[in-house]
């Protein structure tokens, strides 16, 4: 009788070890560790950094919307990139979220210079501050992916 | 054959606690590290309307960057605790399988 329930034991565990094969028994709820992604987004951060220290750097009169246009042009064909690379990735929906935000961010960011026309130190300050916020959850969770263990 | 599921569960738990205690451990400054941001971005944001660095409208904008802020803050702490988990049922199902493996001698 012992001997008849450990086969079937025996039966049950192996076949749970067989499904277990076929199917790569792990869970997966992100997606993999993309160190070319990390670089991008880092990359597009000092970007942004420098886009605002420049502008800091510039005299009032000079910080004209059209003087930065292609700037803000450069920065947002990143964040875009970023984004698309995003949306093609499986089990990515919240960094996508995050770029979303980022992206509709420095939309806005670039309509209100234009409507501003020029910016005054304190706005370039807030501006700068602001969109490093926004930076920062998008490569906390690219950096978060570097903790999944095979 | 030797198989203890009670050992086995037991090992399964240590497991995840482990796995669940080692990646909190390198990302919980991260997450903290939103709150004195903010802490920051809203000091620096009073001092300048104080000082009339900028106006009121600009500085209602501003604050309502930090709503958008927290959403995009919050979608990151979701991911951080997908990967926790992740890993926490991997190393059980780990620990399951290895012994499976040793009850069935492969």
């Amino acid at each position: 009788m012992k001997i008849a329930n450990q086969t079937f034991l025996r039966k049950i565990l192996g076949t749970i070890v067989i499904i277990s094969s076929f199917t790569s028994c792990v869970v997966s709820m992100v997606p993999a560790y993309n160190e070319n992604l990390e670089n991008q987004v880092i990359n597009a951060q000092k970007m942004t950094s420098k886009f605002y220290s420049d502008m800091m750097n510039d005299s009032a009169n000079n910080r004209i919307f059209d003087k930065y246009q292609q700037g803000y042009s450069s920065i947002a064909v990143e964040i875009n990139s970023i984004k698309f690379q995003l949306d093609a990735t499986k089990k990515a929906e919240d960094l996508d979220s995050s770029v979303t935000i980022l992206k509709n961010k420095w939309q806005q960011y670039q309509n209100e210079h234009k409507s501003y026309n020029t910016l005054s130190d304190g706005m370039i300050k807030a501006y700068s501050q602001n969109i490093d916020g926004f930076w920062k959850p998008l490569l906390i969770e690219i950096k978060a992916l570097k903790m999944v263990k095979k | 054959m030797n198989f203890d599921i009670n050992e086995v569960i037991t090992n399964m738990a240590n497991a995840v606690k482990g796995s669940v205690i080692e990646d909190w451990n390198s990302v919980k400054g991260d997450v903290t590290s939103y709150l004195n941001d903010r802490k920051n971005r809203l000091d620096l944001l009073a001092e300048m309307r104080i000082s009339n660095e900028i106006s009121d409208n600009f500085l209602q904008k501003r604050l309502a960057d930090e709503k958008d802020m927290l959403i995009s803050e919050l979608h990151s702490i979701v991911l951080i605790s997908k990967v926790i988990a992740q890993n926490a049922a991997n190393a059980a199902i780990e620990v399951l399988t290895k012994a499976i493996n040793i009850a069935l001698k492969i």
